[in-house]
Protein backbone atom coordinates (compact mmCIF):
# COMPACT_ATOMS: atom_id res chain seq x y z
CA UNK A 1 0.00 0.00 0.00
CA UNK A 2 2.96 2.25 -0.55
CA UNK A 3 1.12 4.67 -3.05
CA UNK A 4 -1.52 5.32 -0.61
CA UNK A 5 1.04 7.22 1.32
CA UNK A 6 2.80 10.16 0.33
CA UNK A 7 5.82 12.25 1.83
CA UNK A 8 7.15 15.80 1.44
CA UNK A 9 9.76 17.42 2.38
CA UNK A 10 9.70 21.68 2.97
CA UNK A 11 12.80 22.92 4.54
CA UNK A 12 12.08 26.18 6.45
CA UNK A 13 14.88 28.82 7.88
CA UNK A 14 15.50 26.93 10.72
CA UNK A 15 12.88 23.29 10.90
CA UNK A 16 11.90 20.66 8.71
CA UNK A 17 8.23 20.24 7.52
CA UNK A 18 7.11 17.01 6.95
CA UNK A 19 3.89 16.18 4.79
CA UNK A 20 2.09 13.43 4.66
CA UNK A 21 -0.74 12.63 2.88
CA UNK A 22 -2.42 9.34 2.63
CA UNK A 23 -5.29 8.17 0.06
CA UNK A 24 -7.85 6.95 2.90
CA UNK A 25 -11.91 7.57 2.71
CA UNK A 26 -11.87 8.69 6.53
CA UNK A 27 -15.44 7.52 6.49
CA UNK A 28 -17.09 7.63 10.19
CA UNK A 29 -19.87 8.73 12.13
CA UNK A 30 -19.56 12.31 12.47
CA UNK A 31 -21.29 13.32 9.02
CA UNK A 32 -25.29 13.23 9.20
CA UNK A 33 -25.47 15.12 6.24
CA UNK A 34 -23.60 12.32 4.58
CA UNK A 35 -26.87 9.56 3.75
CA UNK A 36 -24.02 6.94 2.48
CA UNK A 37 -21.25 7.37 5.02
CA UNK A 38 -23.90 6.86 7.50
CA UNK A 39 -24.92 3.61 6.63
CA UNK A 40 -21.42 2.58 6.16
CA UNK A 41 -18.94 1.30 8.88
CA UNK A 42 -16.81 3.70 10.47
CA UNK A 43 -13.47 3.85 8.91
CA UNK A 44 -10.89 6.24 10.31
CA UNK A 45 -7.07 5.90 10.57
CA UNK A 46 -6.19 5.47 14.22
CA UNK A 47 -2.72 6.51 13.99
CA UNK A 48 0.30 7.78 12.27
CA UNK A 49 3.84 7.77 13.69
CA UNK A 50 6.76 10.11 11.86
CA UNK A 51 9.78 8.97 12.23
CA UNK A 52 13.26 10.03 11.95
CA UNK A 53 15.85 7.46 11.09
CA UNK A 54 13.82 5.18 12.95
CA UNK A 55 13.45 7.31 15.93
CA UNK A 56 9.53 8.28 17.15
CA UNK A 57 9.24 12.49 16.43
CA UNK A 58 5.61 12.41 16.39
CA UNK A 59 2.81 9.90 17.58
CA UNK A 60 -0.91 11.20 15.82
CA UNK A 61 -4.16 10.17 17.41
CA UNK A 62 -6.83 10.14 15.07
CA UNK A 63 -10.77 10.93 14.44
CA UNK A 64 -13.64 10.52 12.22
CA UNK A 65 -13.38 14.40 12.65
CA UNK A 66 -10.48 14.18 9.99
CA UNK A 67 -11.20 14.78 6.55
CA UNK A 68 -10.95 12.25 3.76
CA UNK A 69 -7.80 11.64 2.30
CA UNK A 70 -5.79 13.03 5.24
CA UNK A 71 -2.90 15.42 5.08
CA UNK A 72 -0.94 16.13 8.61
CA UNK A 73 2.39 18.24 8.66
CA UNK A 74 4.88 18.29 11.50
CA UNK A 75 7.62 20.25 11.89
CA UNK A 76 11.02 18.94 12.99
CA UNK A 77 14.11 20.80 14.09
CA UNK A 78 17.73 19.47 12.84
CA UNK A 79 16.79 16.99 9.84
CA UNK A 80 20.05 16.66 7.86
CA UNK A 81 20.72 15.91 4.33
CA UNK A 82 20.55 11.68 4.15
CA UNK A 83 18.63 11.32 7.39
CA UNK A 84 15.15 8.67 6.42
CA UNK A 85 11.72 10.34 7.17
CA UNK A 86 9.53 7.21 7.67
CA UNK A 87 5.56 7.86 7.98
CA UNK A 88 3.63 4.28 9.08
CA UNK A 89 -0.20 4.47 9.80
CA UNK A 90 -3.17 1.92 10.56
CA UNK A 91 -6.47 3.00 10.45
CA UNK A 92 -9.87 0.64 12.82
CA UNK A 93 -10.45 -1.69 10.57
CA UNK A 94 -6.66 -2.98 10.22
CA UNK A 95 -5.38 -1.96 6.66
CA UNK A 96 -1.94 -0.16 7.79
CA UNK A 97 0.79 1.78 4.95
CA UNK A 98 4.11 3.26 5.28
CA UNK A 99 6.29 5.68 3.26
CA UNK A 100 9.83 6.51 3.35
CA UNK A 101 11.70 9.50 2.18
CA UNK A 102 15.28 10.32 2.05
CA UNK A 103 16.07 13.81 3.08
CA UNK A 104 18.00 15.52 0.17
CA UNK B 1 24.60 -18.25 50.10
CA UNK B 2 22.03 -21.11 50.00
CA UNK B 3 19.90 -22.04 46.93
CA UNK B 4 16.67 -21.02 49.02
CA UNK B 5 18.01 -17.67 50.21
CA UNK B 6 19.39 -16.89 46.67
CA UNK B 7 16.10 -17.02 44.95
CA UNK B 8 14.03 -15.41 47.26
CA UNK B 9 16.52 -12.38 46.91
CA UNK B 10 16.26 -12.78 43.62
CA UNK B 11 12.30 -12.34 43.61
CA UNK B 12 12.73 -9.32 45.21
CA UNK B 13 15.12 -7.40 43.41
CA UNK B 14 12.95 -8.33 40.18
CA UNK B 15 9.57 -7.11 42.31
CA UNK B 16 11.48 -3.98 42.90
CA UNK B 17 12.70 -3.54 39.62
CA UNK B 18 8.63 -4.12 38.48
CA UNK B 19 7.62 -0.96 40.82
CA UNK B 20 10.69 1.25 40.57
CA UNK B 21 10.31 4.93 40.92
CA UNK B 22 6.92 6.38 40.03
CA UNK B 23 8.22 8.11 36.81
CA UNK B 24 8.69 4.79 35.05
CA UNK B 25 5.21 4.68 34.38
CA UNK B 26 4.64 7.69 32.98
CA UNK B 27 6.66 7.46 29.71
CA UNK B 28 5.70 10.57 28.08
CA UNK B 29 8.09 13.13 30.74
CA UNK B 30 5.85 14.91 32.98
CA UNK B 31 2.49 14.26 31.06
CA UNK B 32 0.14 11.69 32.79
CA UNK B 33 -0.27 8.63 30.39
CA UNK B 34 -2.73 9.73 28.03
CA UNK B 35 -5.81 7.64 27.87
CA UNK B 36 -6.22 8.10 24.19
CA UNK B 37 -9.17 5.50 23.35
CA UNK B 38 -11.43 6.79 26.47
CA UNK B 39 -10.33 10.46 25.27
CA UNK B 40 -11.88 9.91 21.96
CA UNK B 41 -14.58 8.37 23.43
CA UNK B 42 -15.62 11.32 25.85
CA UNK B 43 -18.69 13.54 24.80
CA UNK B 44 -17.25 16.80 26.68
CA UNK B 45 -14.39 18.71 26.25
CA UNK B 46 -13.26 18.99 30.06
CA UNK B 47 -14.09 15.08 29.98
CA UNK B 48 -11.09 14.91 27.07
CA UNK B 49 -8.67 17.02 29.01
CA UNK B 50 -9.15 15.20 31.87
CA UNK B 51 -8.44 11.97 30.03
CA UNK B 52 -5.34 13.38 27.99
CA UNK B 53 -3.68 15.73 30.52
CA UNK B 54 -5.26 14.53 34.17
CA UNK B 55 -5.63 17.37 36.65
CA UNK B 56 -3.15 19.85 35.22
CA UNK B 57 -3.91 23.14 35.44
CA UNK B 58 -5.40 24.67 32.24
CA UNK B 59 -5.00 28.47 31.05
CA UNK B 60 -5.79 30.90 27.63
CA UNK B 61 -2.32 31.82 26.04
CA UNK B 62 -1.70 34.08 23.58
CA UNK B 63 1.39 31.77 22.78
CA UNK B 64 -0.65 29.11 21.04
CA UNK B 65 -1.57 29.99 17.91
CA UNK B 66 -4.69 27.99 16.14
CA UNK B 67 -5.67 29.47 12.51
CA UNK B 68 -8.71 28.51 10.60
CA UNK B 69 -10.92 29.73 8.68
CA UNK B 70 -13.46 32.05 9.68
CA UNK B 71 -16.37 30.71 7.59
CA UNK B 72 -16.76 27.05 5.56
CA UNK B 73 -19.12 25.21 4.13
CA UNK B 74 -20.56 21.28 4.94
CA UNK B 75 -18.82 18.81 2.33
CA UNK B 76 -15.78 21.20 2.71
CA UNK B 77 -12.21 20.38 4.01
CA UNK B 78 -11.06 23.02 6.33
CA UNK B 79 -7.15 23.17 7.14
CA UNK B 80 -6.51 24.04 10.39
CA UNK B 81 -2.76 25.39 11.56
CA UNK B 82 -1.48 24.89 15.01
CA UNK B 83 1.67 25.98 16.47
CA UNK B 84 3.46 27.56 19.51
CA UNK B 85 6.63 28.90 20.48
CA UNK B 86 5.79 27.36 23.96
CA UNK B 87 8.77 26.15 25.20
CA UNK B 88 8.85 22.57 26.74
CA UNK B 89 5.66 21.48 24.55
CA UNK B 90 4.73 17.78 24.91
CA UNK B 91 1.55 17.42 23.06
CA UNK B 92 -0.93 19.19 20.92
CA UNK B 93 -5.28 18.22 21.53
CA UNK B 94 -7.40 19.85 19.32
CA UNK B 95 -11.26 19.45 19.83
CA UNK B 96 -14.77 20.32 18.13
CA UNK B 97 -17.01 21.59 20.49
CA UNK B 98 -20.26 20.92 18.89
CA UNK B 99 -19.51 17.20 18.26
CA UNK B 100 -20.94 14.16 20.09
CA UNK B 101 -16.96 13.61 20.54
CA UNK B 102 -14.89 16.22 20.82
CA UNK B 103 -11.55 15.41 20.34
CA UNK B 104 -10.56 15.72 16.91
CA UNK B 105 -6.45 14.67 17.25
CA UNK B 106 -4.21 14.18 19.66
CA UNK B 107 -0.55 14.64 19.00
CA UNK B 108 2.39 13.45 21.28
CA UNK B 109 5.84 14.87 20.58
CA UNK B 110 8.72 13.27 21.07
CA UNK B 111 11.76 15.46 19.11
CA UNK B 112 9.01 17.60 16.78
CA UNK B 113 8.62 21.34 17.80
CA UNK B 114 4.79 22.13 18.34
CA UNK B 115 3.44 22.70 14.93
CA UNK B 116 0.43 20.52 13.42
CA UNK B 117 -1.76 20.89 10.38
CA UNK B 118 -4.30 19.02 9.63
CA UNK B 119 -8.03 19.20 7.41
CA UNK B 120 -11.37 18.77 9.22
CA UNK B 121 -14.90 18.06 8.09
CA UNK B 122 -17.49 20.40 10.16
CA UNK B 123 -20.89 19.84 9.87
CA UNK B 124 -22.36 22.44 11.77
CA UNK B 125 -20.76 26.21 13.26
CA UNK B 126 -18.88 25.46 16.34
CA UNK B 127 -15.89 26.45 18.72
CA UNK B 128 -12.27 24.78 17.59
CA UNK B 129 -9.87 24.59 20.20
CA UNK B 130 -6.18 23.69 20.07
CA UNK B 131 -4.94 22.63 23.67
CA UNK B 132 -0.80 22.66 24.42
CA UNK B 133 0.97 20.72 27.18
CA UNK B 134 3.70 21.85 28.50
CA UNK B 135 5.67 22.85 31.57
CA UNK B 136 2.79 21.17 33.64
CA UNK B 137 0.32 22.96 32.68
CA UNK B 138 -2.25 23.14 29.43
CA UNK B 139 -2.39 26.25 27.56
CA UNK B 140 -5.37 26.22 25.39
CA UNK B 141 -6.81 28.92 22.32
CA UNK B 142 -9.95 28.91 20.66
CA UNK B 143 -11.45 30.39 17.31
CA UNK B 144 -15.06 30.03 16.17
CA UNK B 145 -15.72 28.59 12.57
CA UNK B 146 -19.36 29.58 10.53
CA UNK B 147 -20.16 26.32 8.65
CA UNK B 148 -22.78 27.75 6.07
CA UNK B 149 -24.88 25.52 3.66
CA UNK B 150 -23.67 25.69 -0.12
CA UNK B 151 -21.77 29.06 0.60
CA UNK B 152 -24.52 31.46 1.13
CA UNK B 153 -24.59 32.49 4.21
CA UNK B 154 -27.10 30.50 5.32
CA UNK B 155 -25.64 29.45 9.04
CA UNK B 156 -25.86 25.69 9.83
CA UNK B 157 -26.40 25.77 13.81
Amino acid sequence: MADRTRIRLQKNEQATEVLALVAHPMSGSERPHDEKVKTEEPNFIERMDFLINGNSVAKVFLSPHIAWNPLMTISVDGVSTGDKVTVRWHDNQGRNGKAETINQ
Amino acid sequence: MDRRSFIKSALGGGVLVLTGPDSWSKPYDSVPTPNTKAAFRATSEAEVLHHLFGDAPRQASPQIKLWAPDVTTTYLQLPVKISSDLPGARAIALTVQRASTPLAAFVLLSGASCFFTTRLLLNETTRLSAHVFGNKAVFSAATLVRVTRGGYGMHVR
